[in-house]
């Protein structure tokens, strides 16, 4: 087989790595180093290689070492730095894996180990691959507490893996003797020169072996100095965690005598991938520093790609033999997961793409993807923003949409909120103590708006409570804190107050909900149903069962436009049937997320995370109407009589009739205070916007500027401030 | 290489409170058509909320999940991909259930024999969760 380095051609052997194909091919040198720029060559035959990196088409930072050579390979020689090139078709992938026992190499001690163990057996090795080898080529780059594993096979799959007892057989690194020009191609360490055949011109060198301590120490094992073997060792127990082999020490011959040699420290390379000397360690002991870890940050010894594999156990001998201490004193550096470098990508395995996180979707999607809506992303969901027709701007449509909505007759799909289902005899207490109003009051068959707030008094979310039955409530969330609104319930309930016989059950993706909204709102869906829908029958805030085109449906009378509207709940399954009938029976405009943000902003009514950012208490939004002072108890009540939060300069929310559009986000001069929410409204026939202002309130009739413009602040509600559309076209 | 097909189920009803008659107990396991899901919460599936009238409460969640079906001789391989629970079929045996994640969607998993895993999703992630487990079927 034939593979090029450099742009030169070579004969390839298979079985054999790129490194040992270019040794044999009398290609000693080769490479450069990274900051120098003196001529390295292949330096050992494993992970710890400082010297033979290569780029490889996409994969960057490759060791020659490690890569098997292959019929076609180009390799280009790289200096420590690499760059990705794409794009990349690797398939990244991750396992899941369990095991009685993880067996870490598989030399001959950690055979020797996997060969009699019973039960389900994992053994692992970087470098090795063969039949008795579960994961051949796959590196242990974590152990963790808890015996959990990370493992990277062959460069494209993320292991994850749980042993119950994991068993360390890493062996030993050979270490490099330090002395003037020790970099030079040719020198080879001993073991790699002899597996390499020992050829012509090489010159092999040894000072001893250092054992891979790396996982035992990155799971929390102790090291001890071994003055033998000249290298730390693993020292003590660790729970579920043995060492075998020539790791512990065991085996390896005796280090020769460690002394530093005279001549040029300058080119004494303890670290061949930093360029590191030995006059690099004597500069940073010269300034007065003694920790190892500090050496390491002042010379950046140990921080190549490499991480020190060869290079830190000879920093500690060099900077223990300059301060005349033993070098088990001096410690060493923290051992730190990966064991060896890991792309990004094996970490992203295939969330990518499409598969990047999922994209939730109601029931009603499909309808809003052949009618043209433009989608954004509320929180994990694709919700329609805006239906633009033909060559129409956001900006247009949405005027249009509102128009409907105000003027004739609009829908929406809401099948986004979250709805908890909360049932039990004491779920009205739960409510009373959850939300800052009352639930004792509120009679089966009729809604109630409510505001959730934390114990600090700030707002959490807000929603719609539906009394369903006398000890049945059906409680909607924002669609962003679905999951956190019923985390939050759940968590009073179960570590606060678990005398209270309440279970919540979320229902979010039971129900599809379609919101029909405007003043002619009545009359289209009159045609499609026989639940009397006069005010007089069916009062503002008023829930009624029954079939809606002939689906069975729960309709409430609840409104987020100031406009006559109702919200008709059906099983999730027949949610698109609903939309298609009700978008059928009549004219009637759909309308998006933006729409609905313009038609609730005229009327002030908040958005929990947009007029709200984790400071703002009920009071602040002009709210103090829904705080119960009747109330014995609720989360949030104390606080409101914290001095903070009756600071007569907090900052309140207030509307702003600007001479043009602001953004969101602009300040407020005079402040402080800042723009919340910014539309053109339809209704208005111009700019208007929500700010959060210090002292808004008394300011109402001021003048400020907002990023230049001036605005004039006004109060919170600039459409319809005295209700009267709520039920229906004003007579 | 394994099968996956969307399942048709019957009404599904969550229930709260005491364990009903010829309802499981041990955890993470399945008894008729009752799933454990904890200490005190099971879904039933092909059941009504009326069908349970001593329940603390009684949910229905019919349109609340999806079923996929996946079958096949490598069904632990295919869902190891994403899930982080021990799936071998000496531990999690069939009959057996659990409320877990697969990949990044919340999902009920449940071992029906030992080639075939219900896997019950809420409707909005199932595109996605479709997605992934076409794509990890490929691997």
């Amino acid at each position: 087989m034939k593979f090029t380095f450099g742009g030169v051609e070579y004969e390839g052997q298979e079985g054999e790595t790129l490194a040992a194909a270019l040794v044999r091919n009398g290609v000693l040198g080769g490479f450069r180093s990274l900051y120098r720029g003196r001529p390295r060559g292949v330096y050992s035959a494993g992970e710890e290689e400082p010297n033979a990196l290569v780029q490889i088409g996409s994969q960057p930072l490759q060791r020659a070492t490690l890569v098997p050579v292959e019929d076609g390979l180009v390799a280009e020689p790289l200096a420590g730095k690499g760059r990705l090139v794409g794009p990349d078709s690797t398939r990244y992938d991750t396992m899941h894996a369990h095991c009685d026992v993880l067996i870490v190499g598989a030399g001959s001690a950690g055979r020797g180990v996997a060969a009699p163990a019973r039960g389900r057996v994992l053994l692992v090795d970087g470098m090795l691959e063969g039949v008795e080898i579960t994961l051949g080529r796959t590196w242990v780059v974590g152990l963790y507490p808890g015996n959990y594993a990370l493992a990277v096979e062959r460069g494209r799959r993320l292991w994850r893996i749980r042993a119950r007892h994991v068993v360390l057989a890493t062996g030993a690194i050979e270490r490099p003797p330090v002395f003037p020009d020790n970099d030079v191609p040719g020198v080879m360490l001993a073991g790699a020169a002899a597996r390499y055949g020992d050829p012509v011109g090489v010159t092999p060198v040894s000072a001893g072996w250092s054992p891979r301590v790396h996982l035992w120490s990155q799971a929390g094992g102790a090291l001890r100095w071994d003055d033998r073997i000249g290298a730390p060792v693993p020292d003590g127990q660790l729970s579920g965690v043995a060492c075998v082999g020539r790791l512990t020490g065991e085996g390896l011959p005796d280090a020769p005598p460690f002394t530093l040699p005279g001549g040029d420290e300058d080119a004494m390379f303890v670290d061949l991938e930093r360029d590191a000397t030995v006059a690099d360690i004597r500069r940073a002991i010269g300034a007065g520093l003694r920790s190892v870890e500090h050496v390491k940050r002042y010379t950046s010894i140990g921080t190549g790609s490499e991480q020190g594999k060869l290079a830190n156990v000879n920093a500690i001998r060099v900077a223990a033999e300059l301060l005349g201490v033993h070098p088990g004193e001096l410690g060493t550096t923290t051992f730190r997961p990966p064991y060896v470098p890991v792309s990004f990508a094996v970490f992203a395995g295939r969330n990518r793409g499409r598969l990047f996180d999922p994209v939730r979707v109601t029931p009603i999607h499909p309808w809003h993807v052949a009618h043209g809506a433009v989608f954004e992303n509320v929180g994990l969901w694709h919700r329609p923003r805006y239906y633009p027709r033909q060559g129409e701007s956001m900006d247009d449509a949405v005027l249009r949409e509102c128009a409907s909505a105000r003027g004739r007759v609009a829908m929406m799909d809401v099948t986004t909120l979250g709805k908890i289902d909360v049932q039990g005899p004491d779920a009205v207490e739960f409510l009373n103590r959850i939300y800052t109003n009352a639930y004792d009051t509120l009679a089966v068959g009729m809604c109630r708006y409510g505001l959730i707030c934390r114990a600090d008094g700030t707002v959490l979310d807000d929603g719609v409570v539906m009394r369903v039955a006398e000890e049945r409530f059906l409680c909607t969330t924002t669609t962003g804190n679905a999951g956190p609104v019923l985390a939050w319930m759940e968590e009073w309930l179960q570590t606060e107050w678990p005398d209270l016989r309440v279970w919540l059950t979320s229902v979010t993706e039971q129900w599809a909900t379609v919101a029909v909204v405007g003043p002619d709102s009545r009359a289209h869906l009159a045609a499609l149903t026989e639940i009397p829908l006069d005010a007089d029958s069916f009062p503002f805030m008023a829930v009624r069962q029954g079939e809606v085109a002939g689906i069975p449906a729960r309709v409430c009378r609840v409104s987020f436009s100031g406009e006559l509207a109702f919200e008709v709940n059906v099983d999730g399954r027949r949610g698109l049937d609903l939309w298609a009938r009700i978008y059928a029976a009549g004219e009637i405009t759909p309308y998006g997320t933006e729409t609905m943000h313009v038609l609730r902003a005229e009327k002030g009514y908040p958005i929990i995370g947009q007029e709200t950012d984790g400071t703002v208490t009920p009071q602040d939004l002009g709210m103090g109407w829904i705080v119960s002072t009747a109330k014995r108890d609720f989360v949030g009540l104390r606080s409101f009589s914290r001095s903070d939060n009756a600071r007569p300069d907090r900052k309140q929310l207030v509307g702003l009739l600007p001479e043009r559009r602001v953004d969101e986000g602009a300040q407020l001069v005079p402040g402080p205070g800042h723009v919340t929410s910014s539309y053109m409204s339809a209704a208005l026939g111009g700019p208007f916007a929500l700010a959060l202002l210090a002292r808004g309130r008394e300011r109402i009739g001021e003048t400020v500027q907002a990023d230049g413009v001036a605005a004039e602040v006004v109060g919170s509600v600039v459409y319809d401030k005295e209700g009267a559309r709520r039920d229906g076209r004003p007579a | 290489m394994a099968d996956l097909h969307e399942l048709e189920l019957e009404s599904q009803v969550i229930v709260r409170g005491e364990p009903q008659p010829g309802f499981p107990v041990e955890p993470n396991t399945t008894a008729g058509r009752a799933l454990w899901l904890g200490p005190d919460e099971w879904l039933v599936i092909g059941a009504l909320e009326e069908d349970f009238p001593a329940a603390a409460a009684a949910v229905d969640v019919s349109a609340n999940c999806v079923c996929f079906e996946l079958v096949g001789d490598d069904v632990e391989q295919v869902l190891a991909q994403g899930c982080s629970l021990d799936l071998h079929p000496s531990v999690f045996t069939p009959g057996r259930c659990a409320q877990t994640l697969l990949a990044k969607a919340q999902v009920i998993l449940h071992r029906r024999d030992a080639e075939t895993f219900r896997i019950l999703v809420r409707p909005s992630y199932a595109p996605y969760l479709q997605m992934w487990l076409e794509d990890a079927i490929r691997e």
